[in-house]
């Protein structure tokens, strides 16, 4: 097996372990920004060395097999951000969860138990965007930065292309 | 540019311009077009890069390649899809916003209800009357999610 290969895979091991065993328990890494940043640095740190190695043609080195460790982190840091997410802050699963419970649910109770996380993730996400610098408060209005603006038309752009038009 | 990543590119474009072109002749699920799709794009990049004799290194590297900016591009759709910031930025593309207008225009009611209609639709919640019951492949993706979110420590944030 290449080295940049047994690399990656020690990587994944060490990351995942690390988190596993003792991450996970700090309250700062039930953030968003902070799990966030663990893995944007450690993707960094892997990827740089897998480039210098390439560069400096360490032995086992090759350009196929550092784009292989890169994109297999990258699958590995996607993957686990968007689990971690939706394990958190998932919407309709929390809705399938409270159906799951034993008791008689009407769409009204659901509707009731759950539209004040909807007011709250309103806030949250106005809040995260005006952090992010894609929106900006001008006294009582809210309008888009010239980033939000970017942002606001790429995920326009693929939701056509994608065919997704309902959003929300 | 190597064979193989020339390949892996032009499959990635090939998959993302079928999936667009689908979109307008499906009513089918956009992530179940783009896994049927992707999944025969890249059972065809495999084959291509077989057939070509390119190393294994290669072959593997090429298909982590397109397996990785499929996954991106499933994020990305699914972002301007489901998540409220996009849906907020989409909002204020049309024109700057109030506080109580982005409330208003975006009610938590209505934010519920279609998420509660697109688990009727996807077969995890039937309706019974007025009444929502879990169907089984909704109570095993609960379970699956309530032992994922335990592993990661997240769940109690949930209670």
């Amino acid at each position: 097996m290449e080295l940049d290969v047994v690399f990656c895979l020690a990587y994944f091991l060490t990351h995942l372990g690390v988190y596993l065993l003792f991450l996970r328990r700090s309250r700062s890494f039930r953030r968003e920004a902070i799990i966030f940043r663990y893995h944007a640095s450690g993707f960094l740190v892997s990827s740089v060395i897998l480039m210098l190695w390439l560069v400096t043609g360490t032995a086992g080195a090759s350009f196929p097999g550092v784009a292989l460790g890169t994109c297999l982190n990258a699958i590995y840091s996607l993957s686990f951000l968007e689990l971690w997410a939706l394990t958190k802050t998932g919407y309709s699963l929390r809705i399938l969860a409270t159906i799951a419970r034993p008791g008689r649910h009407t769409t009204q109770r659901i509707v009731a138990v759950h539209r004040h996380v909807s007011d709250d993730k309103k806030l949250d996400r106005l809040r995260s965007v005006l952090t992010l610098g894609l929106v900006a408060r001008r006294g009582a209005h809210y309008s888009l930065t010239r980033r939000g603006r970017c942002v606001a038309a790429f995920l326009g752009c693929v939701a056509v292309l994608a065919g997704t038009s309902e959003s929300g | 540019m190597p064979l193989w990543l020339g390949a892996a590119l032009a499959v990635l474009l090939l998959t993302v311009a079928l999936h667009a072109a689908s979109s307008r002749i499906s009513a089918a699920n956009a992530l179940a077009r783009l896994a049927a799709i992707g999944g025969a794009m890249g059972a065809g990049l495999v084959y291509f890069l077989m057939a070509a004799h390119v190393d294994r290194i290669e072959l593997v590297a090429g298909l982590a390649l397109y397996a990785f900016v499929c996954e991106l591009y499933v994020f990305v759709f699914t972002l301007s899809l489901y998540s409220v910031s996009a849906n907020l930025l989409a909002r204020l593309r049309d024109g700057e916003l109030t506080a109580k207008q982005i409330h208003s225009t975006y009610g938590s009611v209505r934010m519920v209800e279609i998420r509660i209609a697109r688990l009727v639709e996807k077969n995890l919640l039937t309706r019974d009357g007025n009444r929502l019951r879990i169907t089984a492949s909704g109570r095993l993706l609960v379970d699956a999610f309530l032992r994922l979110g335990a592993a990661f420590g997240t769940l109690c944030d949930r209670q």
